[in-house]
Parts: structure tokens; C-alpha cells; sequence
């Protein structure tokens, strides 16, 4: 492979497609089939996306609501920008915060006294609710994911065991994170009981629940994906005499790992969505919190704000979806399977 | 062969049926055959007679119906590594390079051996296939030929006493056939390895083997007829296409495939 095969199939692994023509045309491959590529690529969505922002506009200016006009995308705009500055004039008055504190601290230790930190307590910015909330999808998707991937194997290895678990998967799987919430939260009061907690309740009830809601659809594809490996590698496995652990590890995983990456792509796409309306339902902090103190607060900025909540919610769910992409790419070896 | 003389491998009265909605169909029913130690065996017949059943039997791979399969004094009962397989399709695993492919059987056959001296029997019979510049690359980054030759070298570094290929090379261009024939019979020449070879080529069947086996066409395939092939060894396939014998042998497994089909008609009204 060239260097610049190379770069290219790098892109590629990352998710990058897009950038793939710009780089065949710097490279100077093809460069008209490069610019059909890029218009198909890049000038198409650009167009919906124009059409779409027209559309909202125009019709949004139409909608008188009890809080005002449903804004349009500049004062979606001007709502992100808002936000952005609260953030930063809240980091501003941390840092002003902490500052003070450094210098009433070298007064305490000079005059003798015994020094004990303080903590900044101000209220959590729109990015501090981003950073939590993705924070907990991702512990929830840790827990769905160590639950379900050897169950999954399990259930993939072992016909009987699958047969008499799936009922149950059957049965839970349908269930709503709304159902599932206020079971967890209780039973979360009730067993997290540490005089000195690592981890806020909220925090462990909503990861709970997002683990509950996501864990199927790796659970149900890790068993596919094993129950399913090619009879011709399992062959392999007899003729060698491979014990039970080998055939597993040298085998059956490594074969079944693009539908288990599959399986967990879908997940952290389930485990997301139920993450918002977890937060919402439960007022445990992060963005789904924040829809709903903005949708109580009732002010002329509430729509704009929730819109721009709406917007972030899907740009990092997108996200999380092309990392999950590289990284199944990268887990399945090049077998594509998607 | 004297009757009351044991053979290296034996199969008596070797059946397998199936259930279907009307009964049980026997895929192959009495499939007697001896092969003796050191013999190259070439079992032929036309595609879907049963034969790739009957090396699966073997290999342990499928169970008997009916009847016994003994190699070396011992029932058969499952597969092992005493038995290196080719598989039709190279059936490598695609996640390891090629020499940790073969890795994976010397590790289950040498388990007492060092580290170190598995590494070197793998590579070992990797170099021998003619991969020794390609141990670390991927199956995928072999051509069919290349990935087959993996195959092969899996199949002995086991050192078993029994090697089955499953019509090795059906899936490679005539080319790379005609390589990988020298390659097997260069390998099979140096290790005087019992081997049984499915094939439906009949002039691989005779540049390899001592003997042919050739099947009747299903269900209830058994022995039509075998041929012994008295050519000389080391053999050479120019030599072959020189010497009037070959032509004489090559009628007759070609007579009976044709007079299989000629019957094909008939048994499948019967069906």
C-alpha cells in the first residue's frame, strides 16, 4: 500500500468519507470524477439543508405560541451564542472564585489557622449538562455492554440457555426507560447506601436505566453473530480438537465481532434516546434536565433554547454513531458487515 | 490384499441416511475400502455422489449411520488432529495471519513443546509450501492458491497419520491447480503420508494417487470400481502425457463416469 493509500484508507477507518474526494483531488486523482463525488457528497445535503432552514423560517415566523413566535434559525442561533457566553462568564467566575480563594488561603495559613477548601458551587452551564450527559450514556453503555456481550456468547454457544432466556428478552426488551426509571431509582435509594458516595444517585439511576433500555440489541446480535459462525470455522475447531475456551476466543469470537459491533452501535444509539427522556422524567442533571427547566421557566427564550438542545441532542448522537462506525470498522478487520 | 491382513484404513459397511419426509435416504450405503500405509488414494465420482461425505466420515466430521471406520488398529469416534483435513475452501481463519493459523493446530499437537520450536515447526512447513516470505500476512491479502498452500501446510505440520483433502484445489484456476498438485505431491512424497483425496478430476486423480476409487452416483453411493494407476514414481506430468498407460487408465475412469451418467437418469426416476 502507498502512503497515500494509506492516508485515504485512514480516513476511511475514522469515518471521514467525506473528506475522502478532497483528498483524491489534492492528491490529484481523477479530479472530475473527485468534484462529481464532492457535489454528490457535499453540495446535495448542503442544498437540503438550505431548503430546510428556508422552510423553518418561513413557517416558523407564522406561529404565534402563549411564550411568543416560534424563532426562526437566527434566534436559534443567537440562543447557542447566548449559552456559549453564560458558559464562559460562569468559567470566568469560577476561575475569579478560586483565585480568591488561593489568596484567603495564604492569609489563613500566615495567621496560623487550619485551611479548608472550598468548592465552587455555581449552577451548571448548558456544557457542564453536555459533559454529564455523556458521561452517563457512556457508564450506562459500559454496563449494558458487559452484561449483554458474554451473555450474548452465552446465548449464541448454548441453544438450551438461549432458549430459556429469551422469553425474558422478549418480555423486557419492548419495555420503556419511563417504566424502568422510577423501579430503578427506588431500588438505587435503596441499595446505594455509602456514607461518602463515589458517584451521585441520579448519576447511577439514569446509567442504570440507559444500560436496562440498551443492552438488547447488543445481547440479541452477539447471539446471532455466534450462533450464526461459519460451520467451515467450526470445522477448523474439530479437526484441531481446540478445548471449549480456545474455540471461543480463537473462534467464535473473533467471528461473531462484526455483528457484536453492530449490536453495540445500535445500543449506544437506543441508550442515548433513552438517556434524554431519563434525565427529563427523573431531574437528574444533563440535557434532558435542562429541556425541562426550560420548558417550566416559560420564557421568551425557552423555544429558541430547546431547539438548540434538540439540535445538540442530535449532532452528538450522531457523533457517538460515526465513533461507533470507526470503531466497528476498525474491531471487524476489515469483514464489513453493516 | 490377502483378507485376514489389517489395513492402515479401514471402512466396513460405512452408510449414512438421512431422514426425510418419506424415510430415511442413504447417501451412501456399504462403502467398503482399504487403504494401505503410505497409499495415495483418489476417491472420484461425479459432483454430489456422496464422496466429500465419505472423507467427512473419515475426518470425523459427520457421524455414521451404519458400519465402522478403523485407522491404525482404532475405531474411529470424532474428529482429531490425527486427521489433517484440506478443505475445499482454504477455511482459514481470517482475524490470524498465515502462520498463526498454522499455529493454532501445532499448539494443540505439540503442547509440551517450547514456544520457540512450535514457532519453528510452523514456519517450518510454511517454508515448505513456498510462504516462507509471507508468515505474517493475512489471508486476505493471499490469492486462492496462496491461502490454499496455508491449507496444506496446516493440514502437515499436524503430522497425522491420516491425510484428507476435500477436493483442494476445485476452486483454483488450472494454472495455480497445476502448481499446488506438484506442491502436495512433493510434500506427500518426502513424508510417505496415507492420504485420501476427493476429487472429480480424473487427471489429478491419476498424476496423484496410487489408486482410484470410483463411486456410483447417489443416493446409496458405494465402490463402482477401483483402478490401480502402476505408473511410475516420482512422476512428472509431461512424462505422464508420453507414456500409452496413462491414456489406457484415463479411458476407463472417463468410460465409467460416462457410463454413470448414461445411468444417472434412471436412479434419480427412482427417487
Amino acid at each position: 500500500m502507498t502512503t497515500r493509500a494509506r492516508v485515504i484508507r485512514g480516513f476511511e477507518i475514522a469515518g471521514f468519507d467525506l473528506f475522502v474526494p478532497i483528498l483524491r483531488l489534492l492528491f490529484g486523482e481523477e479530479p472530475k470524477a473527485q468534484l462529481l463525488q464532492l457535489v454528490r457528497t457535499i453540495g446535495l445535503p448542503a442544498i437540503a439543508f438550505a431548503v430546510f432552514l428556508l422552510g423553518w423560517s418561513l413557517t416558523a415566523a407564522k406561529i404565534e405560541t402563549s411564550i411568543g413566535a416560534v424563532p426562526g434559525p437566527v434566534a436559534v442561533w443567537h440562543a447557542a451564542g447566548d449559552l456559549l457566553s453564560e458558559h464562559r462568564a460562569e468559567r470566568q467566575k469560577e476561575r475569579e472564585f478560586y483565585a480568591r480563594m488561593d489568596v484567603l488561603r495564604t492569609e489563613w495559613e500566615a495567621a496560623g489557622k487550619v485551611w479548608k477548601p472550598r468548592r465552587y458551587t455555581g449552577k451548571p452551564t448548558y456544557f457542564d449538562q453536555i459533559a454529564t450527559s455523556v458521561g452517563t450514556v457512556f457508564a450506562g453503555f459500559v454496563i449494558a455492554t458487559l452484561v449483554a456481550v458474554p451473555l450474548g456468547i452465552l446465548c449464541g454457544i448454548s441453544p438450551g440457555f438461549y432458549a430459556a432466556i429469551n422469553p425474558l428478552i422478549q418480555i423486557f426488551k419492548p419495555v420503556s426507560p419511563l417504566a424502568w426509571l422510577p423501579i430503578v431509582m427506588i431500588l438505587v435509594s435503596a441499595l446505594y447506601t455509602s456514607a461518602d458516595p463515589m458517584f451521585e444517585k441520579s448519576f447511577i439511576s439514569s446509567a442504570v436505566t440507559v444500560a436496562l433500555c440498551s443492552l438488547w440489541p447488543t445481547l440479541v446480535n452477539t447471539a446471532l453473530g455466534v450462533s450464526s459462525v461459519e460451520r467451515d470455522y467450526l470445522n477448523v475447531a474439530r479437526v484441531l480438537k481446540l478445548g471449549w475456551f480456545r474455540t471461543v476466543t480463537k473462534i467464535v469470537v473473533p467471528a461473531a465481532l462484526p455483528l457484536i459491533f453492530t449490536g453495540l452501535r445500535l445500543s449506544l444509539g437506543v441508550g442515548w434516546m433513552v438517556l434524554i427522556a431519563a434525565e427529563m422524567l427523573a431531574q437528574n442533571p444533563g440535557l434532558g434536565k435542562f429541556v425541562w427547566d426550560m420548558f417550566q421557566n416559560g420564557s421568551s427564550q425557552t423555544l429558541a433554547q430547546i431547539m438548540v438542545a434538540v439540535a445538540t441532542i442530535g449532532i452528538i448522537g450522531f457523533l457517538l454513531d460515526r465513533i461507533m462506525i470507526a470503531v466497528q470498522r476498525l474491531g471487524s478487520c476489515g469483514r464489513e458487515q453493516m | 490384499m490377502k483378507r485376514n491382513e489389517r489395513s492402515y484404513l479401514e471402512l466396513y459397511k460405512v452408510t449414512k441416511a438421512y431422514p426425510t419426509q418419506s424415510g430415511p435416504v442413504a447417501v451412501v450405503e456399504d462403502f467398503n475400502l482399504h487403504v494401505q500405509r503410505g497409499e495415495l488414494l483418489s476417491i472420484i465420482g461425479h459432483s454430489g455422489c456422496g464422496k466429500s461425505t465419505v472423507l467427512s466420515m473419515i475426518a470425523g466430521l459427520t457421524p455414521l449411520t451404519d458400519g465402522g471406520i478403523v485407522l491404525d488398529g482404532r475405531e474411529i469416534d470424532g474428529a482429531g488432529p490425527d486427521r489433517g483435513v484440506v478443505f475445499q475452501s482454504p477455511c482459514l481463519l481470517p482475524w490470524l495471519s498465515a502462520f498463526e493459523n498454522v499455529m493454532l493446530g501445532v499448539r494443540q499437537v505439540y503442547p509440551h513443546a517450547s514456544r520457540a520450536e512450535q514457532r519453528q515447526i510452523a514456519s517450518y512447513y510454511l517454508h515448505l509450501v513456498g510462504l516462507g516470505g509471507a508468515l505474517d500476512a493475512s489471508p486476505r491479502q493471499l490469492s486462492a492458491g496462496m491461502q490454499q498452500r496455508v491449507g496444506i501446510a496446516r493440514a502437515f505440520a499436524l503430522q497425522p497419520k491420516l491425510l484428507l483433502l476435500d477436493e483442494p484445489f476445485g476452486m483454483l484456476d488450472s494454472l495455480t491447480r497445476l502448481e499446488l498438485q506438484e506442491v502436495l505431491l512433493d510434500l506427500w512424497s518426502k513424508y510417505a503420508i496415507t492420504a485420501v483425496l476427493i476429487t472429480h478430476d480424473v487427471d489429478e486423480a491419476l498424476l496423484l494417487s496410487d489408486r482410484v476409487v470410483m463411486m456410483t452416483s447417489g443416493p446409496r453411493a458405494r465402490v463402482g470400481d477401483i483402478l490401480d494407476v502402476r505408473l511410475s514414481r516420482p512422476r512428472k506430468r509431461g512424462q505422464l502425457l508420453e507414456d500409452p498407460q496413462y491414456y489406457a487408465l484415463r479411458e476407463r475412469l472417463i468410460g465409467f463416469l460416462a457410463a454413470e451418467t448414461a445411468a444417472q437418469p434412471r436412479q434419480s426416476d427412482a427417487a
